[in-house]
């Protein structure tokens, strides 16, 4: 007896230093992520070592890369996500790294509209309104200096000054969302995010009535990438947080409500992903309903991964070129040779509980999107983490990204 | 003041009757984050035909404040319409037969599956 239970001690002991070195090795500051190149919040990116590779990198657990909402009118703005609850309106992608523009607007000046009250300043990137109507706007870049992807995000630091302001509440709009509120005369930098920029230029417009603001850009940072999106409030998943594992980690994550959830990145040129890609999810079911993980369209019938459904003798993706997709939870491969079955995937995805599925060496050459959460009739219930989309790897580089990602939800692989 | 101050969940399921209202008041309403709501299709069999639509998420207080008052959201329909200078292409007639029959559940939160199966709706396989 003393034996066993010494045993049983010795079990925990391993176990919990395990834990202990498994939390270590994902947290931020740590020198493995240095040594690697890696900036602390962006672990995956070996998998796209000069971010051109073909794929997607979506995460769901770090707000930092989460927008509430995606609207492309110049309404309320446009803001990462503050709290737990909010509804994710895009997730941007990672894989891309970010850009930073060149700061000298008065060569990229190309178009025009007002009462000739708005000048470029003496320093290149100064903006200057010294008595604009509403609606009067400069926009930049013509696709010079922005030759970045439709659906690309820019985020500009600000430094507004308006020492002669008489009237408080006067605002204007920097890019195609956002409005700038100043209060009252003075001097501020202002982050302004997420601005959207349309067909390659963004706009510096007056909102309402300007007198003498002069601003000065301090710095412009372009996110290309495929951005995960969607535009209906009611049909955006909505960040979640829950604690998991014997050290209450916090794992944070996109909530699907299995009704209409739904986010898809916007159309790009079949071929963009190759026919020999690999895919990471992360995903944790709430309820029993069969569901598909990942897709081009609802309904494609033919471009869709991790089909899981009670009994079901279908393969978990459609095979294409003859090629037999082998489906993996948790770094463990699921049946035989053959092509997995929904079936198997289906009692492998146990209720309430996070793992991460993995397909290799799956044609994606045909895709010209990229979805979760809605396949008809087939809507995921529960959480995704992180979804990797990327060229296929070695086996060394799979294992590496499964542990990233099984770490971030909690799961020792 | 965040998102989550400003906002409360609800789900909604209208019958295949009146989509068509439901999705212009929403799309009238609210037309950056309104728009494609209803799209997900509902019946008892989980079999062809659709008899319900159903949207379930996050909405703004305002919204959520005059959900199931007809003359109140025809109002705000209006007056949508009319800032827009755009014609009305539903009558009060239309939202309150939408009302009428349609299910407004403000406890599904995490729920949505429980409370639908609750309903007798099963999600039918239809091409959007």
């Amino acid at each position: 007896m003393a034996t066993r239970n010494g045993m049983v001690n010795r079990s925990n002991q391993i176990g919990r230093v395990n834990e202990r070195k498994n939390r270590d090795f994902f947290s931020n500051n740590l020198p493995f992520r240095e040594a690697n190149g890696l900036a602390p919040d962006l672990p995956l990116q070996f998998l796209w070592p000069t971010g051109a590779e073909a794929g997607g990198y979506w995460d769901f657990g770090n707000s930092g890369y989460q927008l509430t909402t995606n609207q492309v009118t110049a309404t309320a703005g446009d803001f990462r996500l503050s709290a737990v609850g909010q509804t994710v309106g895009i997730q941007l992608d990672r894989k891309v790294r970010p850009v930073q523009h060149s700061l000298d607007l008065s060569s990229r000046i190309s178009g025009y509209s007002g009462t000739s009250a708005q000048t470029i300043g003496v320093n290149e990137n100064e903006i200057t309104f010294t008595k604009a109507a509403a609606g009067d706007y400069i926009a930049f870049g013509a696709g010079v200096e922005f030759p970045v992807a439709e659906f690309s995000r820019v985020e500009a630091v600000l430094l507004i000054e308006s020492p002669t302001l008489t009237v408080n509440g006067i605002n204007f709009i920097m890019g195609n969302i956002g409005s700038l509120l100043i209060l009252s005369p003075g001097r501020y930098i202002y982050t302004c995010q997420s601005l959207q920029i349309v067909n390659g230029q963004f706009i510096v417009q007056a909102f309402n009535a300007i007198n003498d603001v002069k601003l000065t850009v301090l710095s412009l940072t372009g996110y290309p990438g495929s951005h995960l999106q969607q535009g209906t409030t009611t049909a955006r998943p909505i960040s979640a947080i829950e604690t998991v594992g014997s050290w209450n980690q916090s794992v944070y994550s996109g909530r699907f409500d299995g009704v209409d959830d739904e986010v898809r990145t916007p159309v790009f040129v079949a071929g963009s992903l190759t026919n020999n890609m690999d895919v990471f999810m992360a995903v944790k079911k709430t309820a029993a309903a069969q569901s598909v993980l990942l897709y081009e369209t609802s309904a494609s019938g033919t471009k869709y991964m991790f089909l899981n459904q009670n009994g079901s003798p279908d393969p978990v993706s459609p095979p294409s070129g003859g090629a037999a997709w082998t489906c993996f939870v948790d770094g463990v491969q699921l049946g035989g040779v053959a092509n997995t079955t929904a079936g198997e995937l289906y009692d492998a995805l146990t209720i309430n509980q996070w793992h991460v599925v993995e397909l290799r060496n799956i044609d994606m050459s045909g895709w010209i999107a990229v979805a979760a959460g809605n396949y008809t009739a087939h809507r995921h219930t529960g959480n995704i983490g992180i979804i990797a989309v990327c060229p296929a790897q070695s086996d060394a580089n799979r294992t590496l990204a499964r542990r990233i990602i099984g770490a971030q939800v909690g799961l020792l692989l | 003041m965040n998102e989550s101050q400003t906002q409360v969940h609800r789900l909604l399921a209208v019958t295949a009757a009146t989509v068509q209202t439901a999705r212009e008041l929403c799309k009238t309403l609210a037309p950056s984050s309104g728009d494609n709501m209803f799209i997900s299709s509902y019946s008892a069999t989980g079999f062809a035909p659709v008899t319900h639509y159903v949207s379930a998420g996050l909405i703004s207080k305002q919204f959520a404040g005059i959900l199931g008052n007809a003359p109140a959201t025809f109002s705000a329909y209006q007056s949508a319409k009319a800032s827009a200078k755009l014609p009305e292409l539903v009558t009060l007639a239309q939202v309150e037969a939408l009302y009428a029959t349609a299910i407004i559940r403000d406890d599904a939160f995490g729920y949505e599956q429980i409370v639908l199966n609750l309903l007798g709706l099963k999600p039918v396989a239809e091409v959007k």
